[in-house]
């Protein structure tokens, strides 16, 4: 399979499932009755649901899980690891923590970019200082523990956020951003963060032959003609937009950063370059197909969509962990 | 002609001196080897060379441009580079790898120009990678492997080309192979700055032998005016026996001096 034939076919894939998430609740519609509800040719019943529920909703848990692939796909470019992730290297739980911070302080209120803003600041922070150490420590297994001790530490924090607590309010609003979601998300929230989203990928997008060149390790891909701090810069950049944004609208979400660059890697010849994109559309078709189950899951209170991801994704680490190859680095 | 010159450069770290007023050049036609002993300044002197360091004092320059100031693709385009460490962060193919070597032409892998994908091709042949073109390069040899980064260092067609220890933890039928790639590349007009640890190797191919020794240029000349007992005794502080007939050079190691 070519990689344009990845990227048609993941994308047609993703189309389907957002009309299978439009199709599919606890008011089951057929297809038909979901297009007329969308073209304004329905019950406002219908038009409810479909315009602010279901469409927003599995929306947002695709525009999430792009960013996330594509963020995922990209560190682990930079930093040559299959294991470099946004949730594993502390970027999540940074960019949750610092939203934390603005909803506790009650700044989430007065505008709706300050969340997005504060999400984004705290994924910054955490991108570059993982990028500073990136280029004193020249073990990414180091980097990865330095991660590992940064996401510790903002769960940290986190915890002692839940502790000082004012009120049960604030309290299960900060939960949220702990378990990750993307129920009753509006299409006003998905705009708020769609500029930051855009601009990260689009960083990330352009930062792909680099990363392609990062294969060679560092010294050699200077020696092909990479601008190495240029490359770091626009990387840590782009996903820490894109990744803060991702937190801003739907909470920590982990694991789709491993998860969808791990499947995508051999189709494409263990590319980043070319794992970019399908690894963005497969990290987004994964979050809307698993916020249908969440969604259809008898269970009494809905399960949250990052506990799922950490479910299945946390395992799928591990996995990724002992099957790889030892490299010389 | 493109050419690439150290003049009196020094390079310091931590107060500790690693390179002292080195004064070295390589141009098209001409294939330099550097011998010396670890420790010698060997490889910060490539680095220098390379742009990848900025040194204390005197000059590195690439046609007239100072290298760690250069755009690194503006410098790819003219020198080639093949660090001494070359790790493979994915099992990629060896044509991918080979075609990263088109880099600096703005070459993206999947989708190469008629050009990029020339080249890549003749690197290829001229490796003998031809069978092993789709094969992942974790499936490779140590020889093999050598040929795959050769092969991409070459893609590039630069009229330079600075390798460091190409040859290392090959077999000898490899070595052989590493150093005749080299010595065509530089009959074809390629100039070639190559670390070497293999001194009858260097002998046998290089023009030009330049040792070095605690960071200074030791001694530079020709193989035959600079290979003798005594300069193994006073660079790599060994008892050696060399000998020079119409098959080339010899060297045999006796002992510590």
């Amino acid at each position: 399979m070519t990689s344009r034939q990845l990227n048609l076919s993941l994308l047609a894939s993703c189309i389907v499932a957002i009309a299978a998430a439009c199709t599919l609740g606890s008011t089951p519609m057929e297809f038909s009755r979901v297009l007329a509800a969308l073209f304004g040719q329905s019950s406002p019943a219908d038009s409810v649901v479909i315009w602010q529920i279901r469409l927003p909703r599995a929306l947002s848990a695709f525009i999430v899980g792009v960013a996330l692939g594509a963020s995922g796909a990209a560190l682990q470019g930079l930093l040559r690891n299959p294991l470099a992730e946004p949730g594993v290297l502390g970027v999540t739980a940074t960019a949750s923590l610092s939203a934390t911070f603005a909803l506790y302080y009650g700044f989430a209120a007065s505008s709706p970019f300050l969340l997005p803003i504060y999400s984004i600041a705290g994924a910054l922070v955490a991108t570059g200082l993982l990028a500073a150490a990136a280029i004193r420590v020249k073990s990414v297994v180091t980097l990865i523990l330095i991660g590992v001790g940064l996401s510790s530490f903002s769960a940290a924090v986190m915890s002692l956020l839940l502790n000082l607590a004012p009120n049960p309010f604030s309290l299960s609003d900060m939960i949220n951003w702990l378990l990750g979601s993307v129920a009753n998300r509006s299409f006003d929230d998905i705009l708020v963060v769609t500029p930051f989203m855009i601009a990260g990928f689009g960083i990330l997008f352009f930062t792909r032959r680099g990363l392609s060149a990062l294969t060679l390790g560092e010294e050699a891909a200077s020696g092909v003609g990479l601008n190495l701090r240029q490359q770091r810069i626009a990387v840590v950049l782009g996903a820490g937009l894109a990744t803060g944004a991702s937190v801003a609208l739907a909470g920590a979400i982990g694991f789709i950063g491993i998860v969808a660059p791990h499947l995508v890697r051999p189709i494409v010849h263990y590319d980043p370059a070319r794992s970019l994109v399908p690894s963005a559309l497969l990290g987004g078709l994964i979050l809307v197909v698993a916020d249908i189950s969440v969604r259809l899951l008898p269970t009494t209170s809905e399960l949250k969509l990052g506990v799922v991801a950490a479910i299945i994704g946390a395992p799928a680490f591990i996995w990724i962990a002992i099957q790889r190859r030892v490299v010389y680095d | 002609m493109t050419k690439l010159v150290a003049h009196k450069a020094s390079f310091e770290v931590a107060g500790t001196s690693i390179l002292r007023d080195v004064t070295v050049s390589l141009q098209p036609g001409e294939l330099v080897a550097i011998l010396g002993p670890n420790g010698a300044g060997k490889t910060s002197l490539l680095r220098a060379l390379m742009g990848l360091t900025k040194i204390s004092s005197g000059s590195a320059e690439l046609n007239g441009v100072t290298c760690y100031e250069m755009a690194p693709q503006d410098r790819a385009r003219l020198v080639s580079y093949l660090p001494q460490r070359r790790p493979l962060a994915w099992p990629n193919r060896v044509i991918d790898v080979v075609a990263l070597g088109r880099f600096a032409h703005g070459a993206a892998l999947g989708r190469l120009n008629p050009e990029d994908a020339a080249a890549v091709a003749d690197a290829i042949t001229a490796c003998d990678l031809n069978k092993l073109a789709e094969r992942a390069t974790t499936t490779l040899s140590g020889g093999e492997l050598a040929r795959v980064h050769f092969a991409r260092a070459i893609a590039a067609k630069t009229p330079l080309l600075v390798a460091d220890e190409p040859v290392a933890e090959l077999d000898p039928r490899h070595q052989i192979r590493i150093a005749d790639l080299l010595r065509h590349y530089v009959d074809d007009g390629g100039g070639a700055l190559v670390v070497l640890h293999e001194i009858a190797l260097a002998a046998r191919v290089a023009d030009r032998l330049v040792w070095m020794k605690s960071g200074r240029i030791f001694a530079e000349g020709t193989p035959a005016e600079t290979l003798t007992s005594q300069m193994m005794e006073d660079v790599y502080g060994v008892r050696a026996h060399v000998g020079n007939d119409e098959h080339g050079f010899d060297v045999r190691i006796e002992g510590t001096a």
